[in-house]
Order: structure tokens, then C-alpha cells, then sequence
């Protein structure tokens, strides 16, 4: 949502500095009012009427980006797979102290203009100070902690939690929903290695071939049934843009030295070790595999968007997930297939659990045929 | 006479010699043409890849949208992001200017607001 936001105003000729600046440095009414548009925009019960009634439309049509709306159709945010795996980094609980130091004493320093109009749109958009149009955050007198609420929908889409308690070590509380994808897990990671086998052989022409693409359409579609299980009437839709907006800022936040790392003195190349140090200022220690989540988060967030969307109906089509250019006859112009995104997603999956894609981890059971009759 | 029949005995070697040359510069320029030629003839293999059912205009149109709603920046190897600043004043430490000195909003002799 964040990043996307900040990709649009590029388009209109800014450059990426100016433009992520301006969202950092905008009112934080502003990137509520934009959040409405976005979520108005995808319509999400179409043909049904959309969300926003006629004095919401006109209120985000006085928006600072009232300009920079997406052109309707997909959702302009990243999937939940990519909050989870960035909220994996623990980069909102770090975010969470930085606010609180700040905002209650002096021992980070005293911070730039800049640092302060992002503390202001860090309290509205990450923990829900006064918000002119709460409806957006998904959460309420019933559901108060915006974090229990994005950990109840990572159960009930993926079936995981976060591989961390509270920010004081705690173990987590939150509505575990009975209808959740536990076996998301263990189809995705099938998937992934099948597509490596796949990857692996794209210019094998003569030797033993691995490769596998009615498997791959198999397990795609069971993977794109089960998260669609969830998914009925947009259900969850609005808590995974909420969720998306919350880690597309702290993401911009750490994407360059920005106003608050440089008060910070966080100053790093990249964002994995700015998070590093950012929490050793703060005391809170960030995922040591940070650098492989910030890696892989928007390539996952397509590849289950792709997933998700049915475009790989046949085995005929695997080819969307692995190769890295559209085949031959394919008319100019067209998209290219999401392979370079895949190939990074097994890497950096890999390197975030430990466990080797590039290898089954048990051989595939095949059940003697029992005769039907004696 | 001895030194015309070494010579004619060394004039024979040398065109044994030039003769074993040139076949060897034959051998070499049949091996390195059938190189080529047996290359040329693999090159299309190259290219050899599998023929692929192509994607229709409703699969291409939907991976053009989820990938156009997705489009990000690019933040590898990104540095500072240059912020202008200007000092920030005390409270009391500067007054605004006279309200007279604004012209059009008040008559002389009004009282200010």
C-alpha cells in the first residue's frame, strides 16, 4: 500500500527520494483519507455498492493524494504474506519502542521536525492513536490490539504464528480462530521445491528431467483452494490492507536513511541492519534472518496474489511460475511470467527457515496396488 | 660434385618437408571447417525449448493488473534521503509583525482583534 502509494507518485515525474519523502512527511490524515480511496477504488463487493457512501468520497477527494488513486481492478496493497513475513523482522514491536522513548522522554535524543511529523503518522497509522476514520484499522472496543488482530489473520490464512511473543517476551494473545489453512504450510513449500525442480531443468533437453508441471498445476490449485477458503466475500480483505499499510511504512521507514534512522544514528546500507541497530538502540533484538524476510516480502506477496488469481488453470500453464520470459509466439507487450520472483522466494525462504527446498526431504510414498478383488 | 648432390639431396628434403606441411595445414582446415560446420548445424538446438500453451488475453490481462498493482521502487543500495530543515524558534522568541502593516485588512484607528 505504502510502497505502491510512493511507486504512483514516481510515476507522475517525481523522483524516489522526493516521493518517499513526501509520504514520510505527509499529514497522517492525509495517508488515512488515501487508505479509503485505495480500499473504495478496489471495490471489493462489486457489483454489490462500494464501501464509501457520497460525503466519504468526497472527503478523500480533498486528500494531499487524492491524485495518485489505482486504477481499479486488483488490490493496490501487498498481500498478508508479505506483512507476515516482514512482521517476522519484529520491526513494529521495535517501531513501538522507538515511539514510546521518544514520546516519553528524552534518551533517543531530541527529534528533527521531520522525525516528529513521522511519530505523529506512526501513532495514528501503527497503533491507532485518534484516528478521524478508524473504521479502516480494523480494530475497535472488541478488538483493541491492532498486532492480536493481524496475528488472528495470519492464523486463519496461513496457519502459522509469528516466531515471537509480546514485546515483553510474553506469549501472544489473540482470537485462534477454528477455520484456519494449517495445511498452507506444507503446500507451499511442496510447490516451491517442485518449481525448483522445474527451474533447474528449463534448458534440459536431452539429459533425466525432474521437472514436473502437472504437479505444479496440482498443488497451485490446491494452494489457490485453500487460501480462497478464507477469502469468500472479501472476507479478511480489509484487515490485510490494514496490515499492509502498517508494515509498507515501517518498510519506507527503513528503505533509506531517512529522517528518523539519521536521528536515530541507525545509518546503515541496508534494511535489515538499520533494524538491527535501530533495536539495539531500543533493546529489542530484530530476527536474525531479517535481511532474507526483507527480501523476499514483495516477491511472495505476487506470487500469492498470482496464485490466489487462478492464473495457472492447466498444467499446460505452469510455465507463469518458473520461467522468467513469456515463450515463443507470446504477442509483444505481454507480461512477463513470474520466474525471477520465484527463484528468489525459494532462496530467500530457504535461507529465513533453514530447511534446503533444492532437495525432497523424504521420497515420494508410492502405495503397493492392493488387488480390488481376492 | 659432392656439394651439388648435397645440395640436391637437401632441396629433396625440403620439398618432403613442405609437402608433410602442407598436409598437415589440410588436416587442420578439414577439422577446424568440419568444427564449424557441425556447430552450425547444432546452433538451432540452442533455441530448442519446448512448445508451451500460451496464456490467453483473460490470464494475460490479469497478470498485467496484479503486476501493475504491485509495482514498488526500488530501495537496494539506497542512501540518505536529503531533508531540508530550518531552525525551530522558542516560544515568544519571535513576534509576528505589526497587524497595521498588513494592508487591506484593517482601517487606521480600528482596534486589532
Amino acid at each position: 500500500m505504502i510502497q505502491q502509494l510512493v511507486n504512483r507518485i514516481m510515476e507522475g515525474g517525481s523522483s524516489k527520494e522526493a516521493a518517499a519523502l513526501r509520504v514520510l512527511g505527509a499529514d497522517p490524515f492525509d495517508l488515512v483519507l488515501h487508505m479509503e480511496q485505495v480500499w473504495n477504488v478496489f471495490d471489493p463487493w462489486s457489483p454489490n455498492p462500494p464501501p464509501a457512501g457520497v460525503a466519504r468520497q468526497n472527503l478523500f477527494a480533498t486528500g494531499e493524494f487524492n491524485n495518485f488513486a489505482p486504477t481499479p481492478g486488483a488490490p493496490a496493497w501487498d498481500h498478508l504474506g508479505y506483512s507476515y513475513v516482514l512482521e517476522n523482522t519484529r520491526m513494529v514491536q521495535i517501531l513501538r519502542r522507538v515511539v514510546r522513548e521518544y514520546r516519553s522522554g528524552e534518551g533517543l535524543g531530541i527529534p528533527s521536525v521531520a522525525t516528529q511529523r513521522w511519530l505523529d503518522a506512526t501513532e495514528v497509522l501503527l497503533f491507532g492513536a485518534a484516528n478521524p476514520i478508524s473504521t479502516w484499522l480494523s480494530t475497535s472496543a472488541i478488538r483493541q490490539d491492532s498486532e492480536a488482530v493481524r496475528r488472528n489473520a495470519y492464523w486463519r490464512l496461513f496457519g502459522l504464528d509469528l516466531a515471537f511473543g509480546t514485546d515483553d517476551n510474553r506469549p501472544p494473545t489473540y482470537d485462534k480462530a477454528n477455520a484456519a489453512n494449517t495445511s498452507f504450510i506444507r503446500l507451499f513449500e511442496e510447490l516451491l521445491f517442485e518449481l525448483w525442480q522445474s527451474i533447474s531443468n528449463v534448458r534440459n533437453i536431452s539429459g533425466v528431467n525432474s521437472s514436473d508441471d502437472d504437479r505444479i498445476y496440482r498443488i497451485a490449485e490446491e494452494l489457490q483452494y485453500v487460501l480462497r477458503s478464507r477469502r469468500q466475500r472479501q472476507m479478511l480483505a480489509r484487515e490485510e490492507l490494514a496490515a499492509a499499510t502498517v508494515l509498507g511504512w515501517a518498510e519506507l521507514t527503513l528503505s533509506a536513511n531517512t529522517p528518523v534512522v539519521i536521528d536515530l544514528r541507525a545509518e546503515a546500507t541496508s534494511q535489515a541492519n538499520r533494524l538491527r541497530l535501530i533495536g539495539e538502540r531500543v533493546g529489542l533484538t530484530a530476527h536474525s534472518k531479517s535481511a532474507a524476510l526483507f527480501s523476499m516480502c514483495s516477491d511472495l506477496s505476487l506470487f500469492l496474489r498470482i496464485i490466489e488469481a487462478g492464473v495457472v488453470t492447466s498444467p499446460d500453464l505452469a510455465w507463469v511460475l518458473y520461467l522468467t520470459q513469456p515463450p515463443q509466439g507470446t504477442p509483444p507487450g505481454a507480461p512477463k511470467p513470474i520466474g525471477n520472483e520465484s527463484r528468489r522466494l525459494i532462496t530467500e525462504w530457504a535461507a529465513a527457515t533453514g530447511k534446503d527446498l533444492k532437495a525432497r526431504s523424504k521420497p515420494v510414498e508410492i502405495n503397493r496396488r492392493q488387488p480390488v478383488m481376492r | 660434385m659432392s656439394n651439388d648432390s648435397e645440395i640436391t639431396r637437401l632441396q629433396h628434403q625440403i620439398t618432403i618437408l613442405e609437402k608433410q606441411l602442407a598436409q598437415r595445414s589440410n588436416v587442420k582446415q578439414i577439422l577446424s571447417q568440419g568444427f564449424e560446420t557441425l556447430s552450425a548445424q547444432l546452433g538451432p538446438l540452442q533455441n530448442l525449448a519446448p512448445e508451451r500453451t500460451l496464456l490467453g488475453d483473460d490470464r494475460n490481462a490479469r497478470l498485467q493488473n496484479l503486476r501493475k498493482a504491485l509495482a514498488r521502487p526500488e530501495w537496494n543500495g539506497a542512501g540518505t534521503l536529503p531533508m531540508e530543515e530550518y531552525p525551530v524558534f522558542f516560544i515568544g522568541e519571535v513576534a509576528p509583525q505589526q497587524v497595521d502593516s498588513i494592508q487591506g485588512t484593517l482601517t487606521k484607528g480600528s482596534t486589532s482583534p
